[in-house]
């Protein structure tokens, strides 16, 4: 008996490091590409912090010089990076804090299936079925093309006093912060109402026999139960707010006007223009920099919104 | 006794509420109409000859023409820069076969090895697989700041860099992400009884994977090969940034219309550009929509 207990044993035994072996076969692609991307990579960026590169290529020990240019810019209103960093601020403020609740309450709307909703939805999924590059860039080519000659139809001025949205510089910004709020809008209206149709509506049945208005529905039954879903994207646009390059890739490539750029574009633009590296070290100081500020500020958000957000209770 | 059917979600409105519901659905007008008209300008707009689309930029075109597309074909070919070589021009036809060997290659090899992480972490449970999805929430959350340079230069000195081969490989697959979530919470809700069942009649591991799990998710693989598949036919970043000597059509189309200037390209012409990238995904898209992709299931426990 003892005998047939420990072939089983054993048999389970072999099989259990069977599956164990098989498993990491299955893995060793994925963890090996892990090793490289997120070890060996982020390695070599805190190497690259601390040293600086000359025009041939030489590398030598810097200490925290480039940690240094890297804030002492960042703090420069005069500088481009320094308005970067504005502009960053500036689209999460808009886009994130004062627009999602906006998105929220249209969203409510398509939800409760009022009048045209189910048109709206529809034409809501139309950019979906088209990239984001030629969504752009059609908004671009409009924008250039078309939106001089609707100016002139409806104002009845010349088309040609219609400024150039994209060159001249009081308006870039803006046309900027437009597109991305009017991208972010129709996202919002196929995310948040499809989050709300998770809601039973057998809940909003009954706190409407107990006399509860729209607004009571709006702000005490909807807002709490998809709270998790408007929490998370506030929570990614923390994360998101120092890499997020916007759209200026598409509607400059690398030559944006200063007034629009993000500190995303400004790591990437800088980057592809300098083909000898110099300046690669600064902006890995500067990596290391921005990641220690927006990872306590991503769990410090997040905290924040658990603690005090609304409470399916 | 007639029954009323009624909207069990509208309830009665109160003047506030009315007022809502006008403001919104009159802003959900305009935005829909700013969502479809350029869209819809851009087409027509295609279809106009330059002396048309001159005298009448916004209107419907007085007569359809086809020769901004016919044009469009010899504009298209974008001249790049390749080391060791000098200019290279490169035709429709050579951005078309890159651009398919990227949108399908990449995305094949990506959901593959993540389907691969997700059955080993999920389904087998291996040593140390509770770890790295741990670890993977984790850099989800974690934003990771400033690794371009680094990338970039490494990439340089390992002649990764402008290697078609070495981009295909190095972003096959992760065990953390949406998709990898995805497989895995698909694969944890099939019983094990399945599993089971199978070695004891003696099915190897691989044989349990394919033949008897996988089609339970295949539904899963297909959307998200079908996704990468559109990203990739649309990716116009990967050849700007990483493999400059392979461009594909978004690549073209999307320098093209930066260098419009000094090709003399009318807007027409662009646009009609745009319209022939457009096309293709929004058919993809229409078919991934329509099309019902039914779960397989073999009956594993029958035999």
């Amino acid at each position: 008996m003892v005998k047939k207990m420990s072939k089983n044993k054993n048999f389970w035994g072999r099989r259990r490091a069977r599956e164990n072996l098989f498993g990491w076969v299955l893995l060793s692609w994925t963890v090996v590409m892990f090793l490289f991307n997120m070890i060996f990579v982020n390695f070599g960026s805190i190497i690259m912090a601390f040293q600086t590169i000359d025009k041939l290529g030489n590398r030598t020990w810097a200490g925290f010089d480039n940690f240094a240019s890297f804030v002492k810019q960042a703090i420069s209103k005069d500088s481009t990076l320094g308005l970067a960093v504005i502009n960053s601020a500036k689209m999460y403020i808009i886009n994130f804090v004062i627009c999602n609740p906006l998105y929220f309450i249209f969203s409510f709307y398509i939800f409760k299936n009022y009048l045209g909703s189910k048109t709206f939805r529809k034409i809501m999924m139309v950019p979906s079925m088209v990239s984001s590059m030629i969504m752009a860039l059609v908004f671009k080519m409009f924008v250039e093309g078309g939106l001089p000659t609707l100016y002139a139809f409806f104002t009845g001025n010349s088309a040609e006093t219609f400024p150039n949205l994209f060159v001249d510089v009081r308006y870039v910004f803006g046309t900027s912060l437009f597109y991305m709020i009017w991208t972010s809008f129709y996202m919002a209206l196929i995310l948040y109402p499809n989050a709300m149709n998770a809601i039973d509506t057998g809940i909003f049945e009954a706190a409407r026999i107990d006399g509860a208005g729209q607004w009571t529905e709006f702000w005490s039954i909807a807002f709490p139960l998809i709270w998790p879903t408007i929490s998370t994207n506030l929570v990614l646009g923390v994360a998101d707010f120092f890499t997020n390059s916007g759209v200026s890739v598409i509607f400059y490539k690398f030559a944006a006007p200063v007034q629009v750029q993000t500190v995303g574009y400004f790591f990437t633009a800088t980057v592809m223009n300098d083909k000898g590296e110099q300046s690669y070290p600064m902006l890995a100081a500067g990596g290391m920099v921005l990641t220690a500020i927006t990872t306590p500020a991503v769990l410090l958000v997040k905290h924040l919104l658990e603690k005090y957000g609304p409470s399916e209770d | 006794m007639r029954i009323r059917k009624t909207n069990s979600l509208k309830g009665n409105l109160s003047v506030l509420a009315k007022v809502y519901n006008v403001v919104v659905f009159i802003s959900l007008t305009v935005f829909s109409i700013s969502l479809l008209y350029p869209l819809f300008w851009a087409v027509c707009s295609s279809f106009k000859n330059i002396i048309d689309y001159t005298i009448d930029p916004i209107g419907l075109p007085k007569s359809i023409y086809f020769g901004n597309y016919k044009r469009i074909w010899s504009m298209l070919p974008v001249e790049v820069f390749k080391q060791g070589v000098g200019m290279v021009r490169y035709g429709i036809l050579d951005m078309l076969y890159n651009t398919i060997v990227l949108a399908v290659s990449k995305p094949f090899l990506s959901t593959t090895w993540t389907f691969f992480a997700a059955y080993a972490i999920g389904r087998l449970k291996v040593a140390g697989g509770k770890f790295l999805y741990d670890l993977g929430i984790v850099l989800m959350i974690i934003p990771i700041i400033g690794t371009f340079p680094a990338m970039m230069s490494l990439y340089r000195q390992l002649n990764w860099y402008d290697n078609m081969f070495a981009q295909i490989a190095i972003t096959s697959g992760s065990f953390y992400g949406m998709n990898f979530l995805m497989f895995y919470a698909a694969l944890k809700q099939i019983p094990w009884g399945y599993s089971e069942a199978a070695m004891i009649d003696g099915a190897s591991q691989w044989t349990i994977m394919i033949r008897i799990i996988f089609p339970m998710v295949f539904s899963t693989y297909a959307v998200f090969l079908f996704l990468g598949f559109l990203g990739a036919w649309n990716d116009y970043n990967t050849s700007l940034i990483w493999l400059p000597s392979y461009p594909t059509v978004a690549y073209g189309m999307y320098i093209f219309q930066f260098s419009a200037s000094r090709n003399t390209a009318t807007m027409p012409e662009i646009l009609s550009g745009f319209v022939i990238l457009m096309v293709p995904t929004m058919i993809l898209y229409l078919l991934i929509q329509n099309v019902v992709i039914a779960k397989i299931q073999i009956g594993g426990l029958k035999g």
